[in-house]
């Protein structure tokens, strides 16, 4: 299996919160998830990995290549990063979202829209299904549309690897899926490397190929998930007491319900 | 299928359809309105710069106008008209378009809808400027526009620098910019009252004005704001990437903080040119990009633009106002902006669902 990414011994002190030492390596054309409880350094390394911060130590290679010998326009069509949905974008329509993704290949005078870009955001808008909404205005649609049009600019900019900063939270259980299944099938056509934050255990059991835990800032296991995912890695990562059952290929999470909370 | 299943589809299709709708007319409204002020802007302003060319204290009918441009002999009319007037209405333009533009940017690079000229340094340094050049150095009052304009930019880089630890995030710039702010306009106002006896001949300037400005300061002027106003070019992009946000934009390959520097100094540089020949005229880089933004959006492209032709029309129409009001006193244009703007400002504060939310 080719890597994609590669970091080797990635530490960071900021306050009371640290990552410490981390090493992992990221397979190339895979669907990688990155799961812990809050506060256990998922996010931070998602900004480390792709450049938005700068870690006290450590090395990150992509593609072999020190990340550091890349030049910023390289980078940026090498892989980009979707944020969490927290900033208010411009009031604009989809179309002219989406092709801010073609910003990392322009000139200063060039449009955003050129007619070689237009190939590429019609494919992109039909790989995350908002073909018919691409004249509407961004703030106009539904959540889960609104993500897949975000998701459709990190696709125009047509790296070889993007990561997803839990694309799935705010998303009703609907859209959750709608996004995990579209995220799967790009994966799956197109070969792109995918790395995503998820909260949903089962949900990253059940799509990704690898499942990356990372607890108080450590790396706590690393695997295929169907593999990791036991009894013993809830209660030592998440320190809660459950079993796992799967229904066909789905794992389902049962918690311990103290018999105080209720029910019948 | 059961009722509720039914009922809940019918809903959601229904919740679907009206966004659509309403997109359909935020897209329409959006193209109209561009339109429109794209045909409306130039013609009010020159409407306006004609207005101010024929009004004020003495009054001067259109034909006479033609026959000052025509024939060109030398009359009272010609005099007005072409000595104190036309320079005036050029200079007010250029003032005018400078700080909107200025305003423009630094809203959108600093994220803070509050971000005007003033919050960079630029009124404060030039301000300081122009008091010790005028009232401790009065023999070299000529060079008052040029020391103000270097106060100015001065200010705002000192601004810059304060603000910077691994990048300069736009709350630390305004929050720098409000602390230095209060310290020269501490200084300016020590100077005054030391200098009480000097001080009558810096007020009209500190109020801000275009009374008596000419050909002179015109020429002064012109080229820093035409350069500036010009490489607004060079900012459109930029500026519209950062409105995605820091990350977003680094992550399309941008140099976030080299871009924002950049821009910053070009604000200034905007500012500075406007305070160095009309002194402190405030409120039009706050409200004229805010009414446009409210208009046609925030896409650079057009706010740009936009807020330089808006921006020129207002402070001419303000100033001819403030000559002929009170008539035969002239009101400085920087109070009657601010009579003007603050009002509006509360009432688009008021307002529901605009810039600000």
């Amino acid at each position: 299996m080719t890597t994609a990414i590669e970091a080797s011994g990635i530490c960071l002190s900021r306050g009371h919160f640290r990552l410490e030492d981390i090493d992992l390596s990221i397979p190339k054309g895979k669907l990688t998830a990155i799961v812990g409880p809050n506060g256990s350094g998922k996010s931070t390394l998602l900004r480390i990995l792709v450049r938005l911060l700068q870690p006290d130590q450590g090395q990150i290679s992509v593609h072999g290549k020190s990340a550091d010998r890349y030049s910023l326009r390289e980078w940026s069509h090498t892989i980009t990063m979707l944020p969490q949905l927290k900033e208010s974008l411009p009031q604009l329509t989809v179309r002219e979202l989406v092709a801010y993704g073609r910003a990392p290949y322009k000139k200063r005078f060039q449009p955003l829209q050129g007619a070689e870009d237009r190939d590429v955001l019609e494919q992109v808008m039909q790989w995350t299904g908002i073909s018919m909404y691409s004249e509407r205005m961004f703030h106009t649609l539904s959540g889960g549309e609104q993500q897949r049009a975000r998701i459709a600019m990190a696709l125009a900019q047509q790296t070889d690897i993007v990561l997803l900063d839990e694309p799935t939270t705010f998303l009703d259980i609907a859209h959750q899926f709608e996004v995990m299944d579209m995220l799967h099938r790009i994966n799956r056509e197109t070969g792109l490397t995918i790395v995503m934050v998820l909260h949903d255990l089962q949900q990253a059991a059940a799509y990704c190929d690898v499942m990356i835990a990372l607890r108080q800032g450590r790396l706590a296991a690393c695997g295929h998930p169907l593999e990791l995912l036991t009894d013993d890695f809830i209660r030592d990562i998440y320190g809660m007491n459950a079993t796992i059952q799967f229904q066909g290929r789905y794992p389902v999470i049962v918690p311990e319900i103290p018999h105080h909370s209720g029910g019948r | 299928m059961s009722n509720t299943d039914l009922q809940q589809k019918a809903h959601r299709v229904l919740k679907q359809l009206r966004n659509s709708q309403q997109s359909q007319t935020d897209l329409r409204q959006r193209a109209r309105r561009r339109l429109m002020l794209a045909i409306l802007l130039p013609v009010l302003l020159v409407l306006v710069s004609l207005y101010g060319i024929l009004h004020g204290a003495v009054s001067i009918p259109l034909q006479e106008l033609f026959s000052v441009w025509l024939h060109g002999q030398p009359s009272v009319y010609r005099t007005i008209v072409m000595d104190l007037r036309v320079p005036r209405v050029l200079v007010g333009l250029l003032v005018g378009a400078c700080l909107a533009a200025s305003g423009a940017l630094l809203q959108g690079v600093m994220k803070n809808p509050l971000a005007d000229p003033g919050i960079i340094g630029v009124s404060a340094g030039g301000g300081m400027a122009a008091m010790i050049t005028m009232v401790m150095l009065p023999q070299f009052s000529y060079l008052l526009p040029i020391s103000a304009f270097a106060g100015s930019f001065t200010t705002a880089i000192v601004i810059y620098m304060m603000a910077w630890e691994r990048g300069a995030s736009p709350v630390k710039i305004v929050l720098a910019g409000v602390a230095v702010n209060a310290l020269l306009g501490a200084f300016t106002n020590g100077i005054m009252v030391i200098f009480s006896d000097r001080v009558q001949a810096v007020l009209p300037w500190l109020s801000g004005g275009l009374n008596g400005r000419s050909w002179h300061h015109l020429e002064f002027m012109a080229p820093y704001a035409i350069i500036g106003l010009l490489l607004c070019l060079f900012a459109i992009q930029p500026a519209n990437l950062l409105l995605l946000g820091d990350d977003s934009a680094r992550l399309l390959g941008q140099r976030v903080e080299l871009q924002r520097f950049m821009i910053i100094m070009l604000a200034a540089l905007l500012a500075g040119t406007a305070v160095s020949v009309a002194g402190l005229v405030g409120f039009v880089g706050l409200v004229v990009p805010h009414m446009i933004r409210l208009l046609i959006g925030e896409d650079y492209r057009f706010l740009l633009p936009f807020s330089m032709l808006g921006g020129g029309t207002l402070v001419v129409f303000a100033d001819t106002v403030a000559r002929s009001w009170l008539d035969p006193i002239e009101l400085p244009v920087g109070i009657l902006l601010a009579v003007l703007g603050a009002p509006f400002f509360l009432y688009l504060l008021k307002r529901k669902g605009t810039v600000l939310s």
